[in-house]
Order: structure tokens, then C-alpha cells, then sequence
């Protein structure tokens, strides 16, 4: 067969088909043999745009269309990274020599197409330091490169500002978060900037910070609240909105305005969310656009069962009661849509197969999750003891978190509890909340071993040093705009320095002393219970004028020891601290932790004889001896 | 609380040692929630198509041979979340493809097989994506 009979666009034409057919099919794939034609089908598409490379004369546009091409192909579907960057690496010599001969501005836009390949979607496939590092020195020369051209033609400021971002993206990856954060700031203050570019930028940025688990400034968080819905595709706003919403779940907020604007948006946009809209570009001024390109994008449906997760991991602690929890509903519809999501994924017609592949660790990313928050739901609302048994959760931290909780709760060796907990903060990898949920719990077992007089020297050293780790881990972190965090530290330490909360008290400067118990009182002050005769299921806190910044979640636990501590430290009247200690050790008996119900007990006992309620005072200590026999049948 | 093994216990009565007892459990851990949204978007330029358009009579040809010898062999993606069995069976994806398309893929024979198709490997920076 004479090959030259074919003219040039039929060839092109007929790599085209084989790729468009390949990811049309992408879909059907279920066997090992269609796996190979799919792969078949992939090869052939390489093959003849090899070919059309080779065998035909090309214009430089249509040079540099079959290397993007061909280079995507590879960079999609095969591990040939290095082929590609050297096809990409020989077109952009190319490409230099041809502007060297002139005809600069059409070739301007190939050339450029080529620089963000080199250096956003080489270096990702890479993923190494070495890689990103050395991306990251070609785009400063580049930059060096158009910022030398922009001073003879203005057009070439807004490929400056695509460089400044590809240049903080490397940085990203390769964690420098000081750098990041000036870059951020030195794009975002560009007087100019195109609304969609600025949008674009602050909403990576945003979600880059939150990945990172890093705390997102004020101006950024106006930034992030002024992409308005006229200016950005919907799926954008979406984006803000499920963005702003992450914050307030980090920082243990109320959610329910924000709930109420994405119904809204909702009921306005919902068709513009599925999978066929075309959104992905962005405008970056006058004369540039660009495109973006994403792996997978999330569709209406998979936005609202990724709401549900997010809302039941906000509901978990917002209520005591087992019956009327959301998180327990929630979560169990999570995890049968998602699962019915892996059977028939919400994927484009046409797709990679990699591409459907990310989309289907998408989805076991969420069902790991949500069964990750049912064990975490059923430990405090059901009392039940960690199990890792069937449960499919892939992120070995948070697997290694539940296996020390467990231990914890089975009152296994303290030593040991502390040294699985422990580990788990060497581990580099460790997030900063992982490290400091572990070192809370940790330096509580070590203070109750100080408290209790067991190696009370070499523990308190250790506590130290805990509390030391748990003040970095908190101010290196957004951790620090939780005020559940907050206030729990602000408890720990009250509970470790102060008697009677600890026979044995650890040193503390007076001035921190006072610091703490003005914190403590502002956290009392705003959620302290009201005295009303129920307990209802959801606490309500009694004052009219709280302060936003100190409203906490209603976690049980945390609201008995808030109320215990405020209750012993600043409450005077009798009748109160009585009605309060009534209260708390109703609200200790909702969960099962008999030790701690003894104490609070023993407390309102305490209260109880002081204002001579002889009445309440007897049943209290028949209560207290039968729940004692409990303890010591159980071998506490 | 015992301080050594044997002696009886004793039941804590500050609040510290009650806390101490059990873990923290009001303070769940959210890590990675936020990863959840992020559409991890790479830019690029939209470009000119800069190839014409074919008359279809021109496709007509039989088959179109690009076998090239000593042409590198290449390293396919296989999917990792996928379920792929590996029985014969399934439907024929080649169905669809035109005739030239469908008459090359026997002329070059390049069919791929499955050892050319491997796991993922990844880099030393943890994947966001």
C-alpha cells in the first residue's frame, strides 16, 4: 500500500479517530482483552502521529499540533514522560528558530502552549523534588525572558502572570508555603487583574491552604467571598462555596447559612453542573485565554452526596442523641450512593480511561471517608470501642489514630496507649491534626499519671515536652481558628495546673496562670448551660449576648468538662453551682464513661451536702457506692 | 488507681485522672476533606486547528501502514481503582471504527498486550491528585 495516497489531514484525521474512539470506549472496558484494545487503539493513535511527523513536510503549526498531541497521549496513558518532554524539548528549538526568522506573535501562542506543558504537566507526571526544582528554574528564566519582552510590547503582561502562577504551583508542590503565600500575594495585588484570572487564582490558592491545613488569612477569605456567580462559571462558584464551607468545618463553625446559599445556588444552576458544560477556561486578559484542564470535575450528583459527607462530619458532635443525630442517616447514604457512583461513575463520553480512573478513586476516596466518620459516630454516640475489622479505610493515619483510640478505650497499659499515640506524631507524614489529636490524649494519660504520683518527675518532664509539641502543632496550623481546639487546650491545661482538678499540680508563672482562666471564663461565659429542669438533646447554651468568636460545638464530653471547670471556678452562688453540677452529671450519664460520671458525682455530692439538700445528698451517694461496686467489678 | 500490679484499685477522683481515662472524642479529625474539591487544573492554550478538512472519498484507501521497525515500545497506564477481569469474553470495542482505521490496526500488527500495560508508579512528592 502506497502510503503517500493519503494526504496529510486524512492521516491527521485518522489519529483522531483512533483517540476519540479510545475514549469513547474508554467506559465499556471490563476485561483484560478490551484493555488491550482500548491500549491497541492508544498505540495507533501515537503511531500515526509519529508517522505524520516523519513521512509529511509540516507547517509549524502543524508541527507543533501533532507534538501536543502526541505528547498528551503519552504524558495520559503510558509512563513515556521522558519521550515526551524530549518531542516537547526538540519543538521548542523548533519553534525558537522559526520566530527567529520572524512572524513572532503566531507563533507566540505555540510556543507558550509548549513552555506550560514543560513545565505544569512534565513535572507533575515526574513528581519528583528533583523535577519540580528544575521546572521551577526554567520558569524563572522564561519570566526573566518576557519580562525583558514586555518592556518593547505590552501584550506580554498577562503570559507574565501565567508564569508568576506556574511558578507558585511548583512551589506548591514543592511545599515552600512562605514563598506560596508572597507569591499569592504579589499575583492577587496586580491592579488589573482579569476577574476570572484573580478567581482562578484565589480558589486554587484557598484550596491549597486547606490542603496544607494552613490557616487562610483575611484578605484572602475576602478575596475568596467576592467571586460573585455573573463573573465565573457556576461549577466555579460551586468551588467557592464548597471551599468556604470546608473552612467553617475546620474551625468546628455553625454551617447552616452556609447550607442555605448553596440550596439556592442550586436551585438556580444545578443543569449547568453536569459533565457535558464547557467551563474550563479562563479569561486571563484582553487577548488571552486559557483553558484548563482537570482529570475529573464534580457533577451535581456528586456534589450533594460530597455536601452530605461534609455536613455529617459537621453534625457529628452537634448533638448526643443516637436518635436524632443526622450523621447517622447521612453518612449511610453517603456510602450507598457512593457506592452505587463505582458501579456507573458520572464521567464524560468521551474520557481517558485514566482519566475515569482518578474519578473512580474520587469516589473511594469519599467511601473510605464516610466509613472512617461511622466508626468515629459510633465511638461517641454509641460508646462502641474502634473496630478496624471490615472497614475500609485506606489512609493508614487515620487506621493508626483508631487502633490507639481503641487501646485507649480498652484501658490497655497507659505507657503503651501514650507510645502508640506517640508514634504516630513521629511519623513525618503525620498531619498537624493527627499529631495533635494524638498528643492531647497522650499528654492527658501522662498529667493523670503525675496526678497520681506514678514516676511524677520523669512524667512531667514528658508532659512538657507534649504540651511544648501540641502549642506548635496548633499555631503552625489553622488548627487555631477551631475554637473546639482552642478551648480544649485552654481545659487541659486548667485541669493540669490547677487543684483540684489534679492532686498534683504542675508549675506554672502566675501571668500564664491568669491567661488561661480569663480564656476559660470567656469559653464558660458563652456556653454555659442553661438551668432549665430538661436535658434536652441538644444543649442549649443560656446566654442571650454570646460572643460569636467563643460559641462552641455541643460535643458532650466537651460541654461536662467546660461546665465542671467553669462550674468549681467562677461560679459563687451555691443554689447555681449546685443546679450545675445536677446538670453535668445528668449529661455524663448519657455517655458511657463511668469514671467520669464518678467524678462529676462526686462533685454534685459535694455540692449537694454544702447546701444541705440531705435529700438529694443521700440518693447521690447510693448512686455513687453502686456505680463504685460497677468500677471495681469491672476492675478499674 | 493501682501503682503496682495486684493491690487493689482505687477510683479516680480528680477530674484529670476521669479524662485521662478515655480519649478525646469530641475533637474529630478532618484532614483531607478539602482534597475532595479540588479539580487540580493545569492550564494550557487553546490553539488553530490547523489541518483541512478531508473529503471522505479520499479515506476510501484500503489500509495504511506506519509499521515502523525499531520504533520504541511503550508503557501503558494500568488502571488502578478499574476492575478489569480477565476472561475472554466482552463486546468488541473496535465496533464503530471505519474501515481504514479498522483494516490499519491488522496491517501494522501492533496489537498491545497485557504485560505492556503496568502499575502506576509514583514520585517521591506525595500526590495531591
Amino acid at each position: 500500500m502506497d502510503v503517500q495516497k493519503l494526504p496529510l489531514p486524512a492521516v491527521y484525521k485518522l489519529a483522531r479517530e483512533y483517540r476519540n474512539h479510545a475514549h469513547a470506549v474508554s467506559k465499556r472496558i471490563r476485561t483484560e482483552p478490551q484493555l488491550n484494545q482500548y491500549y491497541t487503539l492508544i498505540s495507533m493513535a501515537i503511531r500515526v502521529l509519529q508517522y505524520v511527523k516523519q513521512a509529511y513536510p509540516l507547517s509549524i503549526e502543524q508541527d507543533a499540533r501533532v507534538t501536543f498531541d502526541l505528547v498528551d497521549l503519552l504524558l495520559k496513558e503510558t509512563y513515556d514522560v521522558d519521550l515526551a518532554e524530549s518531542y516537547l524539548c526538540s519543538l521548542r528549538e523548533r519553534l525558537l528558530n522559526h520566530q527567529i526568522c520572524g512572524s513572532r506573535s503566531s507563533v507566540m501562542n505555540l510556543k507558550m502552549h509548549c513552555e506550560l506543558l514543560l513545565l505544569c504537566r512534565v513535572p507533575i507526571e515526574r513528581n519528583t523534588k528533583f523535577h519540580y526544582k528544575a521546572a521551577l528554574r526554567s520558569c524563572e528564566q522564561l519570566l526573566k525572558y518576557l519580562i525583558e519582552l514586555r518592556d518593547t510590547d505590552d501584550s506580554f503582561q498577562d503570559w507574565i502572570q501565567v508564569f508568576r502562577y506556574v511558578g507558585m504551583s511548583l512551589n506548591r508542590k514543592l511545599g515552600k508555603h512562605s514563598i506560596v503565600r508572597s507569591q499569592y500575594a504579589e499575583l492577587s495585588e496586580v491592579a488589573d487583574n482579569h476577574v476570572q484570572w484573580q478567581g482562578f487564582v484565589t480558589l486554587t490558592h484557598i484550596n491549597y491552604l486547606l490542603n496544607n491545613r494552613l490557616p487562610v488569612p483575611l484578605p484572602d477569605r475576602q478575596r475568596l467571598e467576592s467571586i460573585r456567580v455573573q463573573d465565573v462559571h457556576p461549577r466555579w462558584y460551586a468551588w467557592k462555596l464548597l471551599l468556604q464551607l470546608i473552612i467553617q468545618i475546620y474551625e468546628d463553625r455553625n454551617i447552616t447559612e452556609k447550607l442555605m446559599q448553596f440550596k439556592a445556588f442550586f436551585e438556580e444552576h444545578k443543569t449547568s453542573l453536569d459533565n457535558t458544560s464547557d467551563d474550563c477556561k479562563v479569561e486571563v486578559g484582553k487577548g488571552l485565554t486559557l483553558s484548563l484542564n482537570s482529570s475529573f470535575l464534580l457533577t451535581y450528583k456528586d456534589m450533594k452526596n460530597l455536601l452530605l459527607l461534609l455536613q455529617s462530619v459537621s453534625y457529628l458532635v452537634n448533638c448526643h442523641d443516637k436518635k436524632a443525630n443526622f450523621s447517622i442517616k447521612f453518612l449511610a447514604k453517603v456510602i450507598s450512593s457512593t457506592k452505587k457512583s463505582l458501579e456507573t461513575p458520572d464521567i464524560p463520553n468521551i474520557c481517558s480511561i485514566n482519566d475515569f480512573d482518578l474519578k473512580i478513586s474520587w469516589y473511594a476516596k469519599v467511601l473510605s471517608f464516610s466509613h472512617f466518620y461511622q466508626v468515629w459516630q459510633n465511638m461517641l454516640l454509641l460508646t462502641e470501642t474502634p473496630s478496624l475489622l471490615n472497614q475500609n479505610i485506606s489512609k493508614t493515619r487515620h487506621s493508626e489514630l483508631l487502633i490507639a483510640l481503641s487501646s485507649h478505650l480498652n484501658h490497655e497499659d497507659e505507657l503503651l496507649v501514650c507510645q502508640q499515640y506517640e508514634e504516630l506524631t513521629t511519623s513525618s507524614d503525620t498531619s498537624n491534626e493527627m499529631k495533635l489529636i494524638a498528643l492531647i490524649n497522650s499528654y492527658l494519660i501522662r498529667t493523670t499519671l503525675v496526678s497520681r504520683n506514678v514516676e511524677r518527675q520523669e512524667q512531667t518532664k514528658l508532659c512538657n515536652i507534649l504540651w511544648e509539641q501540641i502549642v506548635k502543632c496548633w499555631t503552625d496550623s489553622d488548627l487555631r481558628n477551631s475554637t473546639t481546639l482552642n478551648c480544649t487546650l485552654t481545659m487541659v491545661w486548667i485541669m493540669s495546673h490547677f487543684e483540684p482538678f489534679t492532686s498534683n499540680p504542675m508549675p506554672a508563672a502566675e501571668s500564664d496562670k491568669s491567661q488561661q482562666l480569663e480564656k476559660l471564663r470567656q469559653y464558660y461565659l458563652a456556653n454555659k448551660l442553661s438551668l432549665g429542669d430538661e436535658v434536652p438533646s441538644n444543649i442549649q447554651p443560656a446566654g442571650d449576648n454570646v460572643e460569636e468568636s467563643f460559641t462552641l460545638k455541643k460535643g458532650l464530653m466537651m460541654q461536662i468538662l467546660l461546665n465542671y471547670l467553669g462550674g468549681r471556678l467562677f461560679e459563687q452562688d451555691l443554689e447555681t453551682i449546685c443546679q450545675i453540677s445536677a446538670k453535668c452529671y445528668r449529661l455524663a450519664k448519657l455517655q458511657n464513661f463511668p469514671i467520669v460520671l464518678y467524678v462529676v458525682g462526686l462533685w454534685h455530692l459535694t455540692n449537694c451536702t454544702m447546701a444541705m439538700k440531705t435529700k438529694e445528698a443521700t440518693i447521690m451517694s447510693a448512686k455513687l457506692e453502686a456505680l463504685e461496686k460497677r468500677l471495681h467489678a469491672d476492675g478499674v | 488507681m493501682a501503682e503496682t500490679v495486684g493491690e487493689g484499685k482505687e477510683i479516680a477522683r480528680c477530674l484529670v485522672e476521669a479524662v485521662g481515662d478515655v480519649p478525646v472524642n469530641y475533637i474529630v479529625p478532618k484532614d483531607g476533606l478539602s482534597d475532595l474539591a479540588d479539580p487540580c487544573f493545569t492550564p494550557s492554550v487553546e490553539l488553530e486547528e490547523p489541518f483541512g478538512s478531508v473529503d471522505d472519498s479520499e479515506l476510501k484507501a484500503t489500509s495504511f501502514c506506519v509499521n515502523e521497525e525499531g520504533s520504541k515500545k511503550l508503557t501503558f497506564r494500568r488502571p488502578k481503582n478499574l476492575t478489569v477481569l480477565a476472561e475472554e469474553s466482552g463486546a468488541d470495542l473496535y465496533d464503530g471504527l471505519s474501515p481504514l482505521a479498522r483494516m490499519s490496526i491488522d496491517a501494522n500488527d501492533c496489537q498491545v498486550s497485557g504485560e505492556d500495560i503496568k502499575e502506576y508508579k509514583t514520585g517521591d512528592v506525595s500526590k495531591l491528585r
